[in-house]
């Protein structure tokens, strides 16, 4: 037998390789993922087709469940789009940002601040800034680009980069989610094979929550103590408002209205000096925990939890906000091809159905259920 | 740079490239050299020193005790008719004394920075255990000790080299570069096996061509050696690991189970290691020696120990178990006990027959139990497994006894598994050593077995670990079911291994099994940030 290495043995091996190397690469782009919401969300960002959206909202869960985009634009015809991930962290603040310029470059941003507002542990470590999981939840669901890269060299070790260029490494054991995970695979694989999404990046949940502990809503309206802010929340505000001044970025910031327990005093207390370091350097910014009489947000009615507006909520703030942007931000109809318009049309159609169907549970069913762009949701609101 | 990491393979391709194109055939050893220096530093530059003293050491002392025995050649040949017999004999045995001498030097040298690095703390702490107890005001101070990679493998094969330099079974090696490498060679300095200077070292030397099969074979046994260690050992590790870290707040049942996946971990653990040492050493055309062949189908905890760990089950059979059952003091003891009454009963001939090797087998386990760790648990261990050894050899007549007496075949089907399962069972006692924190929580758990057994809590107190998920349980149990079937088939074909069986399949099952393999270990392997992948248990010896 012949002992060296033959053309067809070199064949062999290297076919053994590609072989490998496609399936695992199969395997990573499309069936060991982790799917969930924020992928599904973060993923139909990126399918709406470039410069077509007038406001982008950035931020945290508040994000998507306080703002209907399908409604804002049938009612003050902009579109505009949920560009948000659970518990997002100060340090992707940017790299929101970022992204949201190079794929739509919108008349606004529209920052929410909860990332901004967690505290510190007992050893002075930002609770969430470095959490594992808040970091993924945005940076494994965007595409790789530059702002991705910038982002994993500021702020992941050296040693970790290969998790986020090789995600396989990571998530490798997604089969565990199965077949749990298979509703947002499916939603993804439906998402782009129909090239849009239909709520541009909304979530909700029908419920309509009653707080047990007492409430300090009220009380925040007239507090203007200020709360420190942890070190890296400071630091990665002072140095977004620095970019966004340098880039000439059009942003203006708030804070969604929240139902305050005596856990998140201090939280709203952090918002009063963010907000004071925010209009210091000249951005505009709303207190939408403090000021939520204005918008008519019912504490009794209008939250699925402690953090999230329902859908009766979202409408308020949806509507009020919507006013704001035409009234004082000039964001006006904006200028949609045919095609286009008929798909913002059906995103609205598609809101107005998720409106009726979702009181519909809450008063009737007393069904406490997740409404997305999932397979399900779209069957019943297309 | 673990063995299982993706810097591992980068590291041994690179090598393989350099060692097959190094122009010079002769000096090919040079590159498995620099390979082995580069894995050394690269696990930590401090250990360096230690590993470069052994060597030294051992070099010169090979030389050293080369250069004793030729001298005194020498001298008898060239006084051939001057000396008188009983000069002869006693030049003889001055030149004896001299070697064992120097030999006893080193050996105590290099033993004695394995015992101190590994002991020291255990000895001061029960040193000040039993002074306190005794009232006395005295501490030994504990120390900052830290254990260089492969201390025990590469110090035991080293002196293995020089006992065998003294019985002249060896000759000494010459070139100290070369010794370097006998003791340093990256495939075997994490877990072994542990080889012998006259199987390894002329292989390590030889400038091998690139063989095709050899590659082929290599990987495919590194490959194997990757889903024992990352599909199996480190899966079920995660369990185990989880009710060690509150070993006494579970039931009998639930220690009984851990100890039963214990038993899979660690063969699967410390065979998946082995056969990425042996298939890297392949690779480069060495072949070291199988360190294990299916211990848990033995038939006696023996016959388990010459399949378990061979290579260091042959070393102490070769330089403790002889020295000590041969040496003078056994031997004699043997005789007087021939002389006396009791020897000249049936039960004492063979008492007296038995009397040094069964001795000798409890201090080689022993000495076992201590080289697994420095705690009382690990004497318990040894222990346990001489002790079973020895009373196996002093009660053997009466077991035959009793076999014959209940016309029981020894060769049958249904004897052979009986056996296999009362060694299984003997073996699955002494893991209860190995995985307690300490010899009370060790106690403990026998206690647990008899007294704390009961299923639905096992069930309930695995399900609130909810550390693994349901898949999670079924890839071991398939791992399981794999390692056996494979197993089987090498017990049942010893003279073939499975890979040689599927060079005969056709291309497309060949290519299949090693692309499944591959996948397997892609997908269901323990690695990454979601998993903390363990280090090989034998690591830490």
């Amino acid at each position: 037998m012949q002992k060296g290495l033959s053309a067809k043995r070199i064949i062999k091996i290297v076919a053994l390789f590609v072989a490998v190397l496609v399936t695992s690469l199969f395997l990573q782009q499309f069936i060991l993922i982790h799917y969930d919401s924020n992928r599904l969300r973060l993923e139909g960002f990126y399918l709406e087709e470039k410069n077509t959206i007038d406001v982008g909202l950035i931020g945290s869960s508040e994000v998507y469940a306080s703002f209907a985009p399908g409604m804002a634009y049938e009612k003050f015809g902009f579109t505009s789009f949920d560009y948000a991930s659970a518990s997002c962290t100060p340090t992707a603040s940017i790299t929101q940002v970022k992204e949201m310029m190079d794929q739509q470059s919108p008349k606004l941003i529209l920052m929410e601040v909860n990332a901004f507002l967690y505290g510190v542990d007992s050893q002075g470590v930002d609770v969430n800034a470095f959490k594992d999981s808040s970091i993924r939840n945005y940076i494994d669901n965007i595409p790789m680009s530059d702002n991705k890269k910038a982002f994993l060299d500021e702020y992941i070790e050296k040693d970790q980069h290969i998790e986020y260029y090789l995600p396989l490494i990571k998530y490798h054991s997604a089969y565990n989610d199965m077949p749990d995970s298979f509703k947002y695979m499916r939603a993804c694989f439906e998402q782009k094979l129909r090239g849009n999404t239909i709520l541009k990046g909304f979530k909700t949940r029908t419920r309509v929550f009653q707080p047990l502990q007492k409430l300090y809503n009220k009380e925040i309206q007239t507090d203007n103590k200020k709360a420190p802010l942890s070190p890296t929340a400071e630091a990665e505000m002072k140095k977004l408002l620095d970019y966004c001044k340098k880039e000439k970025i059009n942003i203006v910031f708030f804070r969604a209205p929240h139902m305050i327990d005596e856990n998140t005093v201090t939280r709203s207390e952090r918002t009063n000096t963010l907000e004071e370091l925010i209009t210091k350097n000249g951005f505009d910014f709303y207190n939408f925990e403090r000021n939520y009489t204005k918008l008519g947000i019912d504490l009794k009615n209008d939250f699925y939890n402690y953090d999230h507006l329902n859908i009766y909520g979202c409408e308020k703030f949806t509507e009020y906000l919507g006013k704001l942007l035409v009234d004082k931000y000039n964001i006006g109809r904006t200028q949609l091809t045919e095609k286009q318009e008929k798909k913002w049309n059906n995103a609205a159609k598609s809101f107005r159905k998720l409106y009726d169907y979702s009181d519909d549970l809450i008063r009737h069913h007393k069904k406490y259920i997740t409404l997305e762009d999932d397979p399900k949701t779209v069957e019943i609101i297309k | 740079m673990s063995y299982t990491s993706v810097n591992f393979i980068f590291f041994v391709l690179v090598t393989m490239l350099v060692y097959f194109l190094f122009p010079k055939k002769n000096y090919r050893w040079t590159v498995l050299l620099a390979a082995s220096i580069f894995f050394y530093l690269v696990a930590g530059y401090t250990y360096a020193m230690f590993i470069v003293f052994t060597a030294v050491s051992t070099f010169l002392t090979g030389l050293w005790i080369d250069k004793i025995a030729r001298d005194s050649k020498k001298y008898l040949k060239e006084n051939k008719k001057t000396l008188s017999r009983d000069e002869k004999k006693k030049f003889k045995s001055k030149t004896k004394v001299r070697k064992r001498l120097v030999m006893a030097l080193v050996l105590v040298l290099n033993f004695g920075i394995l015992a101190f690095l590994k002991y020291y703390n255990f000895f001061a702490g029960s040193l000040n255990d039993m002074l306190g107890s005794f009232g006395m005001d005295f501490s030994a101070p504990t120390l900052k000790l830290f254990l260089p990679l492969g201390i025990s493998f590469y110090t035991f094969q080293s002196m293995g080299y020089i006992v065998d330099v003294y019985r002249e079974t060896t000759p000494p090696e010459k070139n100290p570069f070369k010794m370097l490498l006998f003791v340093s060679f990256f495939p075997q300095i994490i877990q072994g096996p542990i080889s012998l200077h006259s199987q390894l070292a002329h292989q390590l030397y030889e400038g091998h061509e690139f063989d095709f099969t050899r590659f082929k074979h290599g990987a495919e046994l590194i490959i194997w050696g990757f889903v024992k260690k990352m599909v199996i050992a480190d899966r079920t590790n995660i369990l185990i690991t989880s009710v060690t870290d509150n070993y006494g707040n579970y039931c009998g049942s639930t220690l009984t189970f851990t100890v039963i996946l214990y038993s899979l971990q660690l063969y699967a653990d410390f065979s998946g290691g082995i056969d990425i040492s042996r298939g890297v050493a392949q690779i480069f055309g060495i072949d070291m020696i199988d360190n294990f062949r299916r211990p848990y189908f033995s038939k006696s905890i023996n016959e388990y120990w010459r399949r378990w760990h061979i290579s260091l089950g042959a070393w102490l059979k070769n330089y403790l178990f002889y020295p000590v059952a041969m040496s003078n003091v056994f031997i004699n003891a043997s005789k007087k006990m021939k002389n006396t009454r009791f020897g000249n009963t049936a039960a004492g001939t063979h008492v007296s027959k038995v009397l040094p090797t069964s001795v000798a087998s409890l201090i080689v386990f022993l000495v076992v139990g201590i080289w697994h760790g420095a705690d009382w648990k690990y004497v318990a261990f040894g222990v346990w497994n001489g002790g079973i050894i020895m009373l196996s050899i002093l009660l053997k007549p009466i077991f035959d006894g009793i076999t014959a007496k209940l016309h029981i075949n020894p060769k049958s089907f249904g004897f052979s598994l009986f056996q296999i399962f009362r060694t299984l069972l003997v073996v699955l006692v002494g893991y209860v050593f190995d995985i307690a924190p300490n010899f009370g929580y060790a106690m403990d758990t026998f206690v647990k077995f008899f007294t704390d057994q009961n299923i639905p809590l096992m069930t309930q107190q695995y399900a609130e670990m909810n550390i693994l998920s349901n898949k999670d349980y079924a890839i071991i149990g398939i791992g399981a079911a794999l390692i056996f079937v494979v197993s089987l088939i090498q017990e049942r074909h010893p003279e073939k291994t499975i890979r040689e069986m599927i060079d005969r399949k056709p291309f497309a099952v060949r290519w299949l099994t090693v692309y499944a393999a591959i996948m397997v270990i892609i997908i269901f392997g323990i690695y990454g940030s979601g998993y903390n992948a363990a280090d090989f248990v034998y690591m830490q010896f």
